[in-house]
């Protein structure tokens, strides 16, 4: 309440300080050209105010500045800007340079845009030009390489597949680690699936905050680094009708790894079960109903049947079309941008589909001199068609039909046996989803002074899913029929408001922003479902109709709220000294009454050397930044209702009824292992991340050659975990904080423009290198986190992702990287019976893994197992070539990823090693014996893979023309090929597994090949 | 120009005093705040607290503890689950998963009938009925944490006891009690509850009958213990008192009520679906002699997890057949062929024992009624959970906690050598088609008898490890050597790193 009271009065007073200043005094007019011609659209400001014009059509302004001392800036996208001051001169005329530097760019920054020459901060700006050509359906998937420090993975090309994206490494070990997106200055959460709400095409920019002093003022959420997002608003200008056309195929870059021989699949398979000491399944004979054929019998052709599996539930050619239609414009009063985006896209199962339609307006208002109004609107309906569940790896030895015969109906290998995919596709499965989005924005500008600028904005947003499930008759064990809805809502509503102060006195430049936000969540789901049904033909359409026995019905919701404060302020000399403070503070309804609220400071400093006497002024070395950075970020990213005490429910059967209990201690994990939680936690407080920076910025060459480099240490502190409790408590869990995370790296950008400019042939390369060295400090007690200590001084907690036989693959380990792998370490396989010494059992039969005695005891056992492996890049980076000729263009992409491990669990399901397995006539070191066997294969570094690949992500080719016979049409046509080619060593698919370094299978990855045709007129 | 300067301090003042207040409120669950404590919704939770026994890791838990541990039974070959190779080879410690599981699910099941005793304190009922009511439930509920009590003390040894449920953090580590201490909780509560209880038989609830039964358990386990010496029992002070309490305590339930008897064949108690099987539970064989089981039932909204499938072979997915030994067919259904009975110990079933017959068997039939080949040695196959209408998840299969004829043979054994003992013992032997038992034994030499038909009837309903262990028999009847933990397995060790108040050493737990 006193923070509230200063704050009110803070800006009260700066408020009426400032309405002393007197208003401006001399009108000033001119002109502004470029080489060629008059230009529209040039920005005339009164340099340390918030006073400012545009030229007009006829590239002409009129302004009205403070005094003679006034100094004019005139800006305008790639040219140098220049500055003048006003004196006794009431008109001008200007022209103005090409620059190549972009020293003066303007960035925007969280409530509020700075120079880029002014940040002390690590801001990097994605030109969302280039990432037009490619084809996607979510902005977050051409980040891919384009930003030093952030790391994307995508494991899967399927249409409603999320990328996993990670700025400056892990740093939560519960929470989330996705970056905070925000999008016209709406924070929209810490989740990339919001983006496909956004058309590509209809970004203006994207800026990346990696830093403390450029995520710190957005606090709590800030800690996993920012996406800024600005959407296109309306250009001053004629109006100009654009349209943005692609298509797109994508086929597979690798054939599916399956069975092309039955006679070597079958031999293969009798060797494993004999093996095992079992009898050998293609004999010839019934087993449990089902018919498998002799070897002789596949050999002669005996036995007909065989199915590509694969090309009966995949598609060869996937197309996508994607279409964008708009209009743009409008004049110094009012500017618009309208477009709607038509998106449809094929997805690799045959039945999954996805299209998508979005509507954008955004208009800009002037509604008195300092009064200004911006409205976004942005509405999204999607419709999913999913594949039924259908699976491609059935025994290709299975027939489609029985017989053959699509007659004898479809074949299955029991009653139950619901695999059959083109049964499921015959039969009527429902498997669908529709969501409407909505986010709308409004904002008022009001420049109460011309130092002074209030900006208060309302948005919301708001996401309804409506997914329709059914099952046939016939396909479930228990039930003729099960059919579901299920409905989901999400909305947001923020309310913020901020002041910005700007002025220079001298060669001092300051500015003080100073603002409250107000945010709400709030999501509902119900789901229904009813089963038993007379038939399939109403689907899911009529769940009164279902048996009344069997029916399920489950609601939810949750809320959770978010209020902050906050201010930042900027000072810098003469462009050379530079300052920047901020200072946040956020409360959440999710934290205990004690800790609701957290503080996140930020401080920055940086110094322009190259403007500097002692500098000189020559061509070779042009500008020297050097920027340092230090602040708090924070993380709320837990479950709300951690705080309150919750109890759970189940259901009794009481002799003729199902009655409902309810009680203390409720579910937290079900399935195998149950966990109960529900004694509050009423000291949980926020994560707080520490992060200090050091980077600088330089330009040779005339501002040629640019290079950008950063060092930074992350520190994460009050970890939230699971504290575990002893179980005479009754419960399992209890959130804490307490554990400790750090991430230190360095990054790289370097960009030779114009390195080859050769008559009209130009070729600029841009290179940017990441490394970043994750270790987890502390996490808990041995006791209460559940971590154990081995015999080698490694002190971890298990990471509860089942993987391999029921056997933990990832740890989080003192001192180690997050999710490092732990195991046994092997040696070959077992040769002979000496080798096979404390190998006890069937793990000790020859041709399998041999395991390494660590600890000498004489055994193989848990006291044998270590460290393995570390699924975390050493460092990753990406490759640009970009080529201009005339009217050509053309980019050659490479990304690359280097040092990450994979374990690589589906090492003996591909069919290549399967083949080159150890047998006594073919006796390797390599490839285990192919064996039936129960219990499987230890967690080792036999199946610990590099997963290193450089890939030749991107090549695309452009030619851009005007045709001004048609006023001033302009167009562009061009060519895309993506995903073209992997070089790496490591055997599965992609080595693009997810950021766990667990390959879980899957299928080949993409490549798209697209075409588009942009026009503008 | 005013008017804009007026209307923007306006919009700033207002906005400011738009003062939002960051409290949560729980939306869709119930908490302390917003459950009320009438009488009626004490009868809801302590439902909840029955329901700790459809838990897996309790139901397995107590068949792993009790019967796999024991002369009874092998576990299928591989079987890592829950640490039962070790159970088994008796090569278990601290660490094995079983231990944890079950002593957790015990205590989540003292923890919500607390919840209740704790709401139901001081109650003033309005009515004579409500008192009555409202005294069932609190019966009910010190019958439940006694039963845990007595399950885990005869497991662990001295435990940690709760009297109240947990609601903060700081509320969590209490030390251990002494054996004695808890068997004097123990007495207490069920003397409580059986004089709270009302005699009527509700499904799947405790009465006044069951808690005369858990009584007779728990002074005949006191009795026998001290009388043939076995460790950490010394402080009991007579067992022949013991016996004289037990046998007062199974003679209630023998002699004294009418709502529990022994069912006319053995095969009718487990006979999930025949003739004597109706919805009308008050009249047939199954319910009448069980006496405290858990609610289970096949018309579950939504799949549970079954007891059945971890007793029976695993033939695809399909049903198979079982015969009967009048040459009919029950419907079996698959299962996962992990509790097997001990073809050793099956040999000793006395020749002509229905049990042997009715209740065994190592044959399975397809439909077609042909045998199906199970291989050349293939191992035994209890039939006591098998539940012929039985589908995935969905089932009538129960542990069955206490019945009848587990108290009659408390009454023979409490008894003695004398009239009555002989009485019961006998009906249990007839019922099995048995001759009488030798008359004239001595008594000692005739409690032997007993407990050994005590293998006989209750086999694999998991008691055997108990008794055996209350008779100092452990070790011989198991015959692998020298066994640790013979007695009292350990304490599952995250309970000792987590509890502060239990020293890391078990050598220094000084309490006995």
């Amino acid at each position: 309440m006193k923070k509230r009271f200063f704050l009110r009065t803070g800006i009260l007073l700066l408020f009426f300080i400032t309405t002393w200043s007197s208003i401006a005094q001399i009108k000033v007019t001119g002109t502004v050209k470029d080489d060629l011609s008059l230009i529209f659209g040039v920005t005339v400001i009164e340099r340390g105010t918030n006073n400012g014009v545009l030229t007009d059509f006829d590239g002409n302004f009129i302004i009205t500045v403070k005094s003679e001392k006034s100094v004019l800036q005139l800006s305008y996208i790639g040219m140098k800007t220049i500055s003048q001051v006003v004196g006794q001169q009431t008109s001008f005329n200007f022209t103005m340079e090409e620059d190549a530097a972009q020293l003066d760019e303007i960035v925007v920054v969280g409530y509020g845009t700075q120079k880029k020459s002014d940040l002390t901060g690590s801001v990097s700006s994605v030109k969302t030009s280039q990432l037009q050509t490619q084809s996607a359906s979510n902005v977050s998937d051409l980040l891919q390489g384009r930003v030093a420090g952030l790391q994307m993975v995508k494991s899967s090309d399927n249409p409603n597949a999320a990328s996993e994206v990670r700025i400056r490494g892990a740093s939560s070990l519960f929470g989330t680690n996705e970056p905070l997106v925000v999008i016209d200055g709406f924070p929209f959460g810490n989740d990339l699936s919001g983006l496909k709400q956004i058309n590509p095409a209809n970004i203006e920019s994207m800026e990346i905050l990696k830093d403390a002093s450029s995520a710190a003022i957005y606090g709590s959420q800030g800690a996993n680094g920012v996406i800024l997002i600005t959407t296109k608003s309306g250009k001053i200008g004629k109006s100009k009708i654009y349209v943005r056309s692609q298509i797109s195929v994508g086929s597979f870059t690798s054939e599916f790894d399956r069975w092309k021989d039955p006679v070597l699949m079958a031999q293969l398979s009798n060797e494993s079960k004999v093996n095992g000491g079992f009898l050998p399944l293609y004999i010839g004979e019934f087993n449990q109903g089902v018919y498998y054929p002799s070897i002789q019998e596949l050999e002669t052709g005996e036995y007909p049947h065989f199915t590509d599996w694969t090309d009966v539930v995949f598609r060869d050619m996937r197309i996508t079309k994607n279409l964008t239609v708009g209009a743009n414009g409008g004049n110094e009063d009012s500017r618009y941008n309208i477009a709607l985006n038509y998106w449809d896209e094929e997805g690799q199962y045959k039945e999954h589909n996805y299209d998508r339609l979005n509507v954008v307006a955004s208009l800009n208002q002037k509604i008195t001199n300092k009064l200004s109004a911006r409205i976004n609107t942005n509405v999204t309906f999607t419709n999913t068609q999913r594949d039924n569940g259908t699976a491609f790896n059935r025994n290709p030895l299975f027939p489609i039909y029985n017989n053959g015969n699509p007659e004898d109906g479809f074949f299955r290998t029991n009653e139950m046996d619901f695999g059959n995919p083109v049964e499921r596709r015959a039969a009527g499965f429902v498997d669908k989803g529709e969501t409407l989005d909505l986010i709308l924005n409004a904002a008022l500008t009001y420049n109460i002074t011309p130092h002074l600028k209030l900006q208060s904005t309302v948005s919301y947003k708001h996401g309804a899913t409506t997914t329709d499930s059914y099952t046939p008759i016939g396909f479930n064990n228990s039930f003729d029929g099960i059919a579901a809805i299920y409905n989901y809502k999400d909305s947001s509503f923020s309310s913020e408001n901020f002041l910005t102060y700007t002025n220079n006195f001298g060669k001092h430049n300051i500015s003080a922003m100073v603002g409250w936000t107000y945010q709400k969540n709030t999501n509902r789901s119900s789901y229904l479902e009813g089963r038993d049904f007379i038939s399939d033909a109403l689907t899911n359409e009529a769940l009164d109709l279902s048996a009344v026995d069997n029916r399920v019905i489950r609601n939810s919701a949750a809320e959770t709220g978010l209020e902050s404060a906050y201010t930042r302020w900027t000072y810098n000399y003469d462009g050379k000294y530079l300052l920047n403070l901020t200072a946040r503070a956020d409360g959440s309804t999710k934290f205990g009454a004690n800790n609701k609220w957290g503080y996140f400071p930020s401080i920055g400093a940086g110094w322009n050397v190259h403007k500097e006497g002692f500098f000189g002024d020559n061509d070779t070395w042009n500008t020297f930044k050097i920027r340092t950075s230090f602040g708090v970020t924070g993380n709320q990213g837990v479950s709300p209702y951690q705080t309150l005490t919750r109890y759970g429910s189940d259901v009794f059967y009481n002799g003729t009824d199902w009655v409902t209990t309810i009680g203390p201690g409720t579910i937290g994990t079900s399935g195998r292992f149950t966990t109960f939680v529900g004694i509050p936690s009423k000291d949980l407080k926020w994560e707080s991340t520490s992060q200090f920076d050091i980077g600088f910025e330089t330009q040779f060459f005339n501002n040629k050659l640019r290079f950008e480099f950063d060092y930074y240490i992350k520190r994460t502190t009050d970890l939230i975990r699971n504290k575990i409790l002893a179980p005479s408590t009754a419960f399992d869990f209890l959130p804490v904080n307490d554990g400790e995370i750090e991430n230190k790296g360095l990054e790289m950008t370097i960009e030779y423009r114009n390195l080859i400019n050769y008559g009209n042939f130009k070729f600029t390369p841009l290179l940017t290198l990441s490394g970043n060295k994750n270790k987890v400090i502390d996490i808990g007690t041995a006791a209460d986190a559940g971590l154990i200590e081995d015999l080698y001084g490694n002190i971890y907690l298990p990471n509860r992702n089942n993987v391999f036989f029921a056997q933990l693959a990832n740890v989080y380990a003192i001192g180690q990287p997050a999710r490092s792998f732990y195991g046994y370490r092997t040696d070959g396989l077992i040769q002979n019976a000496e080798d096979a010494a404390g190998h006890l059992g069937p793990r000790g039969i020859i041709g399998r893994v041999k395991y390494v005695d660590l600890s000498g005891d004489g055994k193989i056992g848990p006291e044998d197992r270590t460290i393995i492996g570390n699924p975390n890049p050493d460092f990753f980076g990406s490759l640009n070539l970009a080529f201009q000729y005339k009217k050509w263009d053309a980019s050659v992409f490479f990304d690359g990823v280097y040092g990450n491990e994979i374990f690589d669990m589906q090492k003996y399901t591909r069919t290549a090693a399967i083949s080159k397995r150890w047998t006594p006539d073919n006796p390797n070191n390599e490839y285990r014996r192919h064996i039936d066997i129960s219990g499987g294969d230890l967690v080792s570094d036999h199946y610990v893979a590099d997963g290193s690949y450089l890939r030749l992500q991107n090549i695309s080719l452009g030619y851009t023309t005007e045709i001004r016979k048609i006023a001033n049409t302009k167009l562009r046509l061009y060519l895309n090929v993506d995903n073209i080619y992997t070089w790496t060593k490591y055997a599965g698919y992609s080595p693009e597994v997810g950021l766990e370094g667990l390959d879980f299978g899957g299928i080949p990855r993409t490549s798209t090949t697209t075409i588009g045709l942009d026009i503008t007129f | 120009m005013k008017k804009i300067k007026l209307l923007t301090i306006l919009f700033l003042v207002l906005s400011f005093n738009a003062c939002t207040d960051l409290t949560e409120e729980p939306i869709g669950f119930y908490t302390d705040q917003n459950f009320f404590q009438n009488s009626e919704e004490s009868e809801i939770a302590l439902l909840y607290a029955y329901k700790v026994f459809n838990f897996q890791e309790y139901m397995s838990g107590w068949f792993d503890q009790g019967l796999l541990t024991s002369d009874f039974c092998v576990p299928k070959p591989g079987e890592t689950q829950n640490g039962r190779d070790v159970l088994w080879s008796w090569n278990m410690d601290a660490n094995t998963k079983s231990f944890r599981d079950f002593f957790k699910f015990s205590y989540i099941g003292i923890n919500r009938a607390n919840a209740v005793i704790k709401n139901l304190d001081g109650f003033d009922a309005n009515t004579t009925e409500e008192q009555i009511k409202i005294n069932q439930i609190v019966g009910e509920a010190k019958f439940l944490r006694a039963w845990h009590n007595f399950v885990l003390v005869r497991l662990f040894g001295a435990i940690p006891q709760r009297e109240s449920i947990i609601e903060e953090l700081n509320e969590v580590d209490i030390p251990l009690t002494s054996i004695e201490g808890v068997y004097s909780n123990i007495i207490a509560d069920l003397e409580a509850s059986e004089s709270l209880m009302q005699m009527n038989k509700v499904y799947a609830r405790a009465n006044k009958v069951t808690a005369q039964g858990l009584l007779s358990k728990v002074y005949i386990t006191l009795a026998s213990s001290k009388a043939t010496g076995v460790p950490r029992y010394e402080w009991v002070s007579d067992a022949d008192e013991m016996y004289t309490k037990a046998a007062l305590w199974s003679g209630k339930v023998v002699n004294e009520q009418g709502i529990h008897a022994m069912a006319e064949t053995n095969r009718a108690l487990f006979d999930y679906d025949g003739p004597n099987n109706s919805q009308d539970y008050n009249l047939f064989a199954r319910e009448s002699e069980f006496m405290f089981y858990p609610s289970q039932d096949r018309s579950a909204p939504h799949y549970t997890q079954t007891l059945g499938n971890l007793f029976v072979a695993f033939n695809g997915y399909g049903p198979y057949q079982y015969q009967e030994l009048d040459g009919s067919f029950t419907r079996g259904f698959t299962g996962w062929e992990v509790y097997r009975v001990n073809p050793e110990f099956y040999q000793t079933f006395p020749s002509g024992d229905l049990r042997a017959s009715g209740l065994y068997t190592t044959k399975i039939y397809n439909a077609n009624g042909a045998e199906i080949n199970r291989g050349a040695d293939p191992w035994i196959i209890c039939k006591k959970y098998i539940d012929p209408l039985a589908q995935w998840g969905r089932d009538d299969t129960k542990t069955i906690f206490m019945r009848f004829s587990d108290i009659a043979l408390i009454y023979a054994e409490a008894q003695g050598a004398n009239t009555e003992g002989y009485t019961w013992i006998n009906k249990i032997r007839d019922r099995a088609g048995l001759a009488d038992l030798t008359p004239g034994l001595s008594t000692d030499a005739f409690r032997d008898a007993v407990v050994n038909e005590r293998g006989f009837e209750l086999h694999f309903e998991g008691h055997r490890l108990l008794d055996l262990r209350r008779t100092h028999q452990v070790i011989e009847k198991i015959n692998k050597g020298s066994i640790p933990y013979a007695y009292f397995f350990p304490l599952p060790q995250v309970e000792v790193d987590l509890n502060p108040n239990i020293n890391a050493d078990p050598e220094k737990r000084t309490l006995n």
